[in-house]
This record gives structure tokens, C-alpha cells and sequence, in this order.
């Protein structure tokens, strides 16, 4: 059972981001005040996170006052198990990455640093807000601004080619979120005032067709941050971004956002049994499946590694989507830790491509030869998180596979192991031989030049979250007991006991 | 006391109209203060009427000469009239405070006649719009519509070259929307001999609904129509804006349009509501509006040059609110204004900054606002801020009124809200694509080689900051400008239409 | 009838000039007379048969309404002549400086000449009346 506590607690991460983005904007001719608020802001988003992490696991949700915005809109935040889940993996993987970016900047002598971390920074302070939004229009609203605080970090480069990147990606998910916009507008209308409800709270609102209608708007607005089949176009283009925003893109703030967004309509809008009402639960797992199969062979054919990467996250990310649909405990708990696991497994291989880019200057497969023995550690990385990807045991990749594949078991959707093994086997196929290439193919390393130690550093701590997740995945912040009290409480609903706060 | 306000904000304009010159003449330098004075005090009196119909939640009425009732010319300010004079006088304060030619560079100084013309045009502006939201009399309601008129023609030819030719035009269109909406005067008095809305409203429920009253109603309609730019008699708008030089083109943008289109408001949707020939004149609107959504979001994506761009967004605006106050629900009407609000401070701030750093270049094309973001940060993000706003997007005043209008037109329903609905999108959308071109070549390209640097003359920087820091402010308190701003004035308008009921 | 039929006559003539004549000058003339056709139907609605002027006289000192005309269109059309007057006034300026400026005042030359001298002004970066271009013609 569940209960209510309003607190203003829930406000102190975005809080603490945003602070972090003005204090890097007015130092911005002080070069190590920079890193400096950025540490200090993630490392406090962080410990804001864990100090309620206990709450949530105890089956108290922090509330916040709700913000009145316009007649029959607030906005409130409120820290139940799916956004706390989602807020400890980004604060976490925050912090790994301003690690990353500050040695990465320097390497590389990149321009514009202050903007880039304020950019960083407001990004984060939005994803903090679609994790712990209580309502459609709060997560709009973080789903908006995360968009805008990205455009400037993916065009960091500033040029033309760049440039051109960077309106595609703007073009798709600023248009996404014009839809979600409509779809949130709509569902204002037919239920005024609603919050997420774990279970849904649209059953009965409209007629069927409605209904459907709505669903497709609200899917196609958050399906295109998460790349979904056709709508995935933007994700490889993005990839001119530099190494840690490609990171961060992919393992905490749009991407992940979007596959979050995906979990919190199906669950907490629509709910799993109004979905299967209205056959929408079969045509996601379609559109998931087909993803996912498509994605894992446009990989295979990627010689560019960030590339290649792309679309593995492409296809890793309609696992999130399929859980969703497939709308059983086990399925949603699997998908919900599929946000965690493929967050540390995704963030090491970003940020170990990195690295040999920075050390090497090759962003191609094919040119990788020989690189092994001069960059062990890089490729032991690569390799774990690849084998994770997979979902080889012991990595936290397999629980979230486990549980889905039982998920849809329970579901009487026997295809659903089918499709995840081979899924695993492609993953297998993409991977390996990234690492195969680079330790046993002869080659001429050319110039390498020895990666900075706080270069190394974060992919390392990444893969090794990644380990103690895959053995023990409820140690620190409670991953899996987070993933699995979200999922029941789609089931059963957590309606709170303290009435009065709605 | 406070009944003598009324007056007051449409006669010290007015004064300040014929002082203007001849104080520009006589005495140059204190022109700009003196101008800057008198609109601040008008802007003191309508806030001071303003907030008094909030608290009190009754109009303030002046009869013009002390006549009586329906005989006098009633000026009348509600929650509704309030809030328009409340943002027009506001708005014109922003604009006075810079020297008539500040967008022309530090060097030119405008000479004693241009001066007192155009600070004259302007004031003279202001007491027709103010007036036009005050009187409740229909034919003084062209009066001061033709004022406003004139004023504005006189701004546009300030301009210069090009802008003389738009004014022209813009001068025939406006004269034949004033004679369509006099014409109809005419019919409607001829039909109830009565010309005070109030009674206009009370007396035509009595009257046979006949050919006359549809015609008085659809020639009224069309009048306004023009002056307010519903697609697809909107023709006059982009040159007029674009032309106009930057000071007085960011005030004309920000209200010219919106103040006709409380005029369709107040006649449309409350004095002739109550009869057939009303409702379908509203129902069209809707449509129109519609249509004129996705015409002037089109429009502007095809522009290269930026003021033009801004003067075909407008064209989208004018179509949001005119379809909103078409479908004249309590929530479209509070999109509605809330839009008004929003667009014209967001508008207000982009014609103003554009129009001033386009004019010290020499040329519109977006391109010479390349770089700008590296040069002069501030001006940039007051821009980017006002855009955001343009384009709906959180956090700025954009995304609530948006919000509000597609909720009024989701509850709308039928064919005509579904419609709305998806052109309300799709408008969005494209003002997504036109100003982040534009924000794109200001953020991240480097200024184009042999390109002078752009500087806002800083007359115009500081009310282009505050426009901006008030686009910010709307949107983050969106309650308070809804519960202070917008209900009392949709409570104004529904009211009254559920009276009559 | 008749009155009210030659208003309508003359508002028809008046818009149909002043979208159709090619010429500014004729544009305003048209313009003009659609303005009187407005105050001839003014004038005709405060007319009645055998009505007299709304001014007693000397030694009346009954009035029955019903003897009037109705004076209050008449004053109506005063102001509304001022308008009209000044407005004109105004035209006749623009004209005079579009005229100065260009050098024809049909619209036909002057579009064509608009879009040279815009072209000029921004090619040459020109300074004072500089007059921006646009992509697109000025809608009409």
C-alpha cells in the first residue's frame, strides 16, 4: 500500500540543475567554475535522488504542491517508482558523464564549453522533470524543453553538414512534440485535470475510435523520441554530436526519455487493459517488433561506430517499447530495468568509442585493426557492454530480457522469446566483431595517443555499475525493486490512502 | 473620479495628438520625454481603470457631455475593454520611449516635422484604439476606428519610399472596410433607430430577421474583417507591417489588427449574437480563421526575408484568435485574449528588434541576422525567447494561449472545431520550421563575410528586453495572467451573452 | 425607393473602381464616391414625406416628431464627411509623394518599378529610404 507525503522535496533536482546551468552561464570567463558547478549540480541531483529513493521503496510517494498553471492544469511533480527509477539513472549517469565531457573537452580543446554545459545542464534539469512529472502537462513541458536544450549540444560542432543534422532532429521531435502536445490538449479535454494514474485514467472518456486516435497522437509524440519504426530517421543523423551528448542522448535524456514517455502513456494513461480493449496492444508490439529486427540488421551494415551504436540503441529501445505492450508485471518490470541496464550498457559503449576516437582519431570499424593490445581497458569495456547488449547472464541485460521474455509468456505471446533470442544472437552478431576486429586483425594502429586517465575513468565506473547490476540488481539505489513496484502498480493501481492532495 | 478616467484615456491621447507637433517644433529635445510622459500617464490611468474593474468586477462608464442612455455616446470600459486599453496604452509606452528613427543608426536624427508627424500619428493612434475598446456606441465606433485609421497610415508612409505605396494601399483598403461597417451602421439604425450596443442588443431580437439585418450584419462583419485581417481579406497586412519603420511597425503589429478584432468581438459576438444572421457570420469566422491559420503559416515559411516572415505570421495569429472568437466559448474566448495578450508582447518584441537591426543593415534577408548570438547574446535570446513564444513552446505566454485554444477547439468538437484543431497544429508546426531557421543562422552561424555587425540601436534593446522578459514572465505565470487578465474579461463578454439568453 | 437605389448603385460603382482602376488617382476618386454613396443612404433614412427641418418656428412652441425629419443622421454624416475629408487630404499627400518618387502613379508602372528599385537598394546596400525587398510580390 501506498501513501502521499506533498513535500517540495521532488522540485530540488531540476532545481539544482538549472541553478548549475545559470551559475556555468554567469562564469562563463572562468573555465573551472564550469566543471565545477557541473559537479557539484549532478553530484547533488544525485544526492537529492538517493535520499528519496528510501521513500519510494518504503511505499511512500513525495508529492509536490501542484503549481496552478491554467484552470484545470498544474504542474506537479511526484516521485513515484518509474520516475524515481528514471531520475536515479540519470542523475547517476549524469555525473559519469560530466566526468567524461570535462576531460573530453580539453582533449579535443572544444569552444563554446560554457554554453555546452549549460545546455548539459538544462537538459538534464528537463529529464529530471519527465521522470518525476504527476501530469501529461508537466511531462510536455520537460518533453519540450529537453528538446530545445539538446538542439544546441547536437549542433556543437557548428558546421554546415552539422548544421543540416541538426535540423532533422529538430524537425522530428519538435513535430513529435506538437503532436504530444495535441494529444495532451485532448486528453486535458476529455478527462480535465487528470494526473497519471497507474492503471489509466482515460477508460470509458471517449468512443473507441477516439480513443484510438488519441493513442496514435500520444505514441507518435513520445514514439518519435524514442525512435520508433519509421520515426527513427533523426538518431543516426544525430550522431554528429559530440561523443558525450551522443551518451547522454542516448542512455539518459531524449532517447530515453522518449521510451520512458512510451511506458508512462501505455501504463498511466491508457493502461494495460484498456489498451488490449481496443486492440492497441497488438499493433505497438508490431510496430516494437519490427524495430527491433530492422534495427539489428541496419547495424550490421554500419561501419561507423557511433553509427552502429545508433542503431542498437534503436533496437534495444522497442524493448522498453514492447514491455510496454505487452502490459504484463513481468513485461512492464522488464522494460522499466531495461531503462537502467541499457543506460550503463549503453553509456560505456558511447564513451569507450569516445575514447578511441580521441586516442586514435578512427570512428570506423574496419580501421580498427590492431588497436586491442594498445587499448585494452577501452575494448574490455566495449566488449562487456556489447556481450550486456546482448544479454548474455550476469549482465543486467539478461534480467530485463528474462522478464520480458516471461512476460509475454504469460501473455500466450510465444513469439515474444523468439524475437529476443534472435534479437540477442544479432546483437552478438553487430558486437563481437567490433572487438574481434580490433584484437586479433592485423593492422596498423597508426598514432595513438595515450587517453587521459579521467578519459578512462568513466566508462570503467559505467561497466563496472554495470556488473554489480547484472549480480545484485537491487543494490544501491534499488533498481529492480523500483522497476518491479512500478509494474505492480500498473496491476493493482496505487491509489494513495491519505485522500485530499487530489 | 474614476468615471472621468474613462474619458480622460481616450482624450489625453488625443491632446497629446495635437500637442505633439507643435511641441516638436518649438522645442525639439524634450519631445521624446514629453511624448514618453503622456503615454505613461495614459497608461496609469487605464491601469487604474483596469484595476478597478478587476476588483470591483463592474464596468466604468463615462457619458460623453453628460447625455443620458442610449441618446449620449456611452464610453463604457468592462473587464474586456480594459484589458485591450490596458495592453494598447502599454504597449505604446515601449514605443515612444525610442526616438522616432532609432533603427536608422545613432547618426540620423528625424527632423522637427517628422518628429512631432510621427509622435503625433502615434498618440492620435492610441486615442482611436483606446477609443474603439471604450465607446459602446457603433458609429462613434467608426469614428474612432477611422482615427486609429488614419494614424496608422500616416505611420506606414513614415517609413519612406516603398512604405508611402503600402500606405496608399493600405489606406483604400481600410477606407473600404470602414464604409462596408458604416453601411451597415446604417442598416442597423435604420432597422432599430438605435445606435448604443446595449440597446442594438436589446431591441434586434424584436426586429424581423429579413434581408436588411442580414445584410447589416455581414457588411458590419466584412468591414471588420478587413481591419482585422481574416484570410482572405488579410491583403494589406504584410506590406503595411514590413514597411513601416521599426519603432512604430512593432507597435502597429503588436495591436493594429487585434483591437479590429475585438471590435468583431464585442459587435459579433455579443449585440448581434442573439440573431441568425449573427451566428453564421461567427460560424464562417471560424472557418476563415481556419483557413487563414494555414495560408499565413505557409506563407511565412516561404519568406526569405524576415520582416516579411513576421508580417505572415501574423496573418496565422490573427486567424487563431478570430476562429476562437468565432467558436465564442468561455475557454476559446480566454485563448483568444490570452493570445492577444501573448502575441502581441512576443510580436511586439520581434518587430521591434528585427525591424531595428534589419534597417541598420540595410536589408531584410534573414541572413543578415547571422552571428547575432555571438555579437550581442541579449538581443539574441530576448529574440529567441519571443520566437519560442510565436511557436508555442514552454516556457514562454505562447504555449498557454496555445494550450487554451486547442482545448476550446477539442471542446468545440464538429467539423469546424476538428478542423481548427489540426490547422492550430499545424500553424505550430510550421512556425516551428520558419523561426528556427532563422534562430539557427542567429545562434550557430558565424556572421557572412563583408556583413556590417549588427548592433540594436539601444533605444530599441531595452524594449525589446522587456518585451521579452514579459513573454517569459506570461508563460511561467500563466494562472496569474489568466485568473488577473484574461477571466475578467471573457467573464465581461460571456456574461453578457448569458444574459440575453 | 430611388434614393436608397442610387446609394446602392453608387457603392457598387465606388469598390468596383477601387479594385479594378489601375490608376492611384482614379482609385481614390472611386473611393470617394463609394463614401458618398454611404451618406446618400444615410440621408435617405432620416428623409420622410413632408417632413420638415428639426427647428421650430418662431412663436411654435409644440413639436410633434412625427413632423421631422430625423437630424440625427445628418450629424452623423457630418462627421462622417470629415472623415471622409480627411482621409482624402491624406491620400492626395501619399500621392504626391509616390508621384515625386516614381514618377507614375498607375499601378501597373509602379510594381514595376517597385521591384527594380528594391532590387537596387539592396544590391547596392542603399542607405536613407532604402526600401527591402521581399521574396514574394506585395499581396494584393
Amino acid at each position: 500500500m501506498t501513501r502521499e507525503i506533498t513535500t517540495i522535496l521532488p522540485f530540488i533536482p531540476i532545481g539544482a540543475a538549472l541553478a548549475a546551468a545559470m551559475g556555468i552561464f554567469q562564469a562563463r570567463r572562468f573555465p573551472g567554475f564550469r566543471e565545477t558547478w557541473t559537479f557539484l549540480a549532478a553530484g547533488f541531483q544525485l544526492y537529492t535522488a538517493m535520499a528519496m529513493v528510501p521513500y519510494t521503496l518504503e511505499g511512500v510517494i513525495l508529492v509536490t504542491p501542484e503549481l496552478p498553471f491554467l484552470p484545470g492544469a498544474g504542474i506537479q511533480l511526484r516521485a513515484d517508482p518509474l520516475g524515481m527509477l528514471f531520475l536515479t539513472l540519470a542523475s547517476l549517469l549524469w555525473l559519469v558523464t560530466s566526468i567524461y565531457s570535462a576531460a573530453y573537452v580539453r582533449t579535443l580543446g572544444m569552444r563554446h564549453r560554457a554554453g555546452f554545459f549549460s545546455a548539459f545542464s538544462v537538459s538534464l534539469a528537463a529529464t529530471a522533470m519527465i521522470a518525476l512529472a504527476a501530469n501529461p502537462l508537466t511531462f510536455l513541458i520537460g518533453f519540450e524543453v529537453l528538446t530545445l536544450a539538446t538542439w544546441p549540444l547536437v549542433v556543437h560542432k557548428r558546421s554546415s553538414k552539422v548544421l543540416r543534422s541538426g535540423r532533422a532532429y529538430l524537425a522530428y521531435t519538435l513535430l513529435g512534440g506538437q503532436l504530444l502536445f495535441a494529444a495532451v490538449a485532448w486528453a486535458a479535454e476529455l478527462a480535465p485535470g487528470a494526473d497519471f494514474t497507474a492503471g489509466g485514467f482515460l477508460e470509458g472518456a471517449a468512443g473507441d475510435t477516439a480513443l484510438r486516435v488519441l493513442f496514435a497522437l500520444f505514441l507518435v509524440g513520445v514514439g518519435t523520441k524514442a525512435a520508433i519504426l519509421p520515426l527513427h530517421a533523426w538518431l543516426p543523423a544525430a550522431m554528429v554530436a559530440p561523443t558525450p551528448v551522443s551518451a547522454l542522448l542516448h542512455a539518459v535524456a531524449v532517447v530515453k526519455a522518449g521510451a520512458f514517455g512510451v511506458l508512462r502513456v501505455t501504463g498511466w494513461v491508457f493502461g494495460p487493459d484498456l489498451m488490449n480493449e481496443l486492440g492497441l496492444d497488438i499493433a505497438l508490439a508490431a510496430a516494437a517488433a519490427a524495430t527491433i529486427l530492422f534495427a539489428s540488421v541496419r547495424a550490421l551494415g554500419e561501419d561507423h561506430i557511433k553509427r552502429r551504436l545508433a542503431y542498437s540503441t534503436v533496437s534495444q529501445l522497442s524493448y522498453i517499447v514492447l514491455g510496454a505492450a505487452i502490459g504484463t508485471p513481468l513485461a512492464i518490470a522488464g522494460a522499466a530495468f531495461h531503462i537502467v541496464a541499457h543506460g550503463f550498457m549503453k553509456i560505456t559503449l558511447f564513451l569507450s568509442a569516445g575514447v578511441i576516437q580521441v586516442a586514435t582519431g578512427k570512428t570506423r570499424i574496419s580501421e580498427l585493426g590492431g588497436l586491442g593490445r594498445r587499448l585494452p581497458l577501452v575494448f574490455l569495456c566495449f566488449g562487456l557492454g556489447g556481450l550486456g547488449m546482448a544479454g548474455i547472464p550476469l549482465l543486467p541485460g539478461f534480467l530485463s530480457k528474462w522478464n520480458l521474455a516471461f512476460g509475454g509468456v504469460r501473455a500466450d505471446a510465444m513469439w515474444v522469446p523468439v524475437l529476443l533470442v534472435t534479437s540477442g544472437v544479432l546483437n552478438l552478431a553487430y558486437f563481437l566483431p567490433i572487438v574481434r576486429i580490433a584484437v586479433f586483425e592485423p593492422g596498423d594502429p597508426g598514432q595513438v595517443s595515450r587517453p587521459s586517465r579521467w578519459l578512462l575513468l568513466p566508462p570503467l565506473l559505467a561497466i563496472a555499475c554495470a556488473l554489480v547490476l547484472g549480480v545484485a540488481p537491487d543494490l544501491g539505489a534499488g533498481f529492480w525493486s523500483l522497476a518491479e513496484m512500478a509494474a505492480r502498480s500498473v496491476a493493482e493501481g496505487d491509489a494513495p490512502l491519505t485522500a485530499g492532495t487530489r | 473620479m474614476i468615471e472621468a478616467l474613462a474619458g480622460l484615456l481616450v482624450a489625453l491621447p488625443l491632446a497629446g495628438a495635437a500637442l505633439m507637433p507643435m511641441v516638436a517644433v518649438l522645442r525639439r529635445r524634450g519631445t521624446r520625454w514629453l511624448a514618453f510622459g503622456l503615454h505613461l500617464l495614459t497608461f496609469a490611468a487605464a491601469a487604474a481603470v483596469f484595476a478597478r474593474t478587476a476588483a470591483t468586477g463592474e464596468a466604468i462608464a463615462h457619458r460623453m457631455g453628460g447625455w443620458p442612455g442610449p441618446f449620449g455616446i456611452e464610453l463604457r470600459l468592462d473587464g474586456l475593454s480594459a484589458l485591450i486599453a490596458l495592453l494598447v496604452t502599454g504597449l505604446s509606452c515601449f514605443v515612444a520611449s525610442a526616438p522616432v528613427d532609432a533603427s536608422r543608426g545613432a547618426t540620423r536624427r528625424a527632423s522637427p516635422v517628422r518628429e512631432g508627424l510621427v509622435r503625433g500619428a502615434l498618440s492620435m493612434l492610441v486615442a482611436g484604439l483606446v477609443g474603439i475598446a471604450a465607446t459602446r456606441d457603433v458609429f462613434n465606433l467608426f469614428v474612432f476606428l477611422e482615427i486609429s485609421s488614419l494614424a496608422v497610415y500616416t505611420l506606414v508612409a513614415s517609413g519612406g519610399g516603398r512604405a508611402t505605396v503600402a500606405a496608399f494601399r493600405y489606406l483604400i483598403a481600410g477606407t473600404a472596410a470602414g464604409s462596408l461597417y458604416l453601411l451597415g451602421v446604417g442598416f442597423l439604425y435604420g432597422l432599430t433607430g438605435t445606435l448604443n450596443m446595449d440597446d442594438l442588443a436589446a431591441r434586434l431580437p424584436g426586429v424581423e430577421a429579413d434581408a436588411a439585418l442580414t445584410a447589416a450584419v455581414a457588411l458590419i462583419a466584412a468591414g471588420l474583417a478587413i481591419k482585422a485581417a481574416l484570410f482572405p481579406l488579410h491583403g494589406w497586412l504584410p506590406d503595411a507591417y514590413v514597411f513601416a519603420p521599426a519603432p512604430a511597425a512593432g507597435f502597429i503589429s503588436a495591436v493594429m489588427a487585434k483591437v479590429s478584432a475585438y471590435a468583431l468581438l464585442r459587435l459579433l459576438g455579443e449585440t448581434l449574437r442573439g440573431i441568425p444572421a449573427g451566428a453564421m457570420a461567427l460560424e464562417t469566422m471560424v472557418w476563415l480563421g481556419t483557413l487563414g491559420v494555414l495560408v499565413g503559416g505557409g506563407m511565412a515559411l516561404a519568406q526569405r526575408d524576415a520582416p516579411r516572415m513576421l508580417a505572415w505570421s501574423s496573418v496565422s495569429a490573427m486567424g487563431a484568435i478570430l476562429l476562437a472568437v468565432g467558436i465564442g466559448s468561455p475557454l476559446a474566448l480566454a485563448g483568444a485574449l490570452f493570445h492577444v495578450v501573448a502575441h502581441a508582447l512576443a510580436k511586439g518584441c520581434l518587430f521591434l528588434g528585427v525591424g531595428g537591426l534589419a534597417e541598420t543593415l540595410g536589408a531584410g534577408d534573414r541572413r543578415a541576422l547571422r552571428g547575432l548570438g555571438r555579437r550581442a547574446p541579449w538581443t539574441a535570446a530576448a529574440l529567441t525567447l519571443a520566437a519560442f513564444s510565436m511557436i508555442g513552446l514552454p516556457p514562454t505566454a505562447g504555449f498557454s494561449s496555445k494550450l487554451l485554444l486547442l482545448r476550446a477547439s477539442l471542446a468545440e468538437g464538429g467539423p469546424a472545431g476538428v478542423a481548427a484543431f489540426v490547422a492550430l497544429l499545424a500553424s505550430s508546426g510550421l512556425a516551428a520550421l520558419y523561426f528556427l531557421r532563422v534562430l539557427e543562422g542567429i545562434w550557430f552561424r558565424p556572421r557572412p563575410e563583408g556583413r556590417p555587425a549588427q548592433r540594436l540601436p539601444r533605444a530599441l534593446a531595452a524594449p525589446v528586453l522587456s518585451l521579452a522578459v514579459l513573454v517569459l514572465l506570461g508563460g511561467v505565470f500563466s494562472a496569474v495572467v489568466e485568473r488577473e487578465f484574461v477571466s475578467g474579461a471573457v467573464e465581461a463578454v460571456a456574461g453578457a451573452t448569458a444574459d440575453e439568453r | 425607393m430611388t434614393p436608397y437605389a442610387l446609394a446602392a448603385a453608387l457603392f457598387t460603382l465606388g469598390l468596383g473602381g477601387m479594385v479594378l482602376l489601375p490608376n492611384l488617382v482614379r482609385k481614390l476618386l472611386a473611393m470617394n464616391v463609394m463614401q458618398v454613396a454611404v451618406i446618400v443612404f444615410f440621408i435617405a433614412l432620416a428623409t420622410k414625406d413632408g417632413g420638415r427641418v428639426p427647428i421650430l418656428e418662431p412663436g411654435e412652441t409644440e413639436a410633434i416628431a412625427a413632423d421631422f425629419m430625423n437630424p440625427l443622421p445628418h450629424t452623423l454624416m457630418l462627421t462622417a464627411i470629415v472623415v471622409s475629408v480627411a482621409t482624402t487630404g491624406l491620400a492626395l499627400g501619399l500621392l504626391i509623394r509616390i508621384w515625386r518618387q516614381y514618377g507614375s502613379l498607375d499601378e501597373r508602372i509602379l510594381l514595376s518599378r517597385l521591384r527594380g528599385s528594391g532590387d537596387d537598394a539592396t544590391r547596392h546596400g542603399a542607405g536613407d529610404d532604402a526600401t527591402r525587398h521581399g521574396a514574394g510580390e506585395p499581396p494584393r
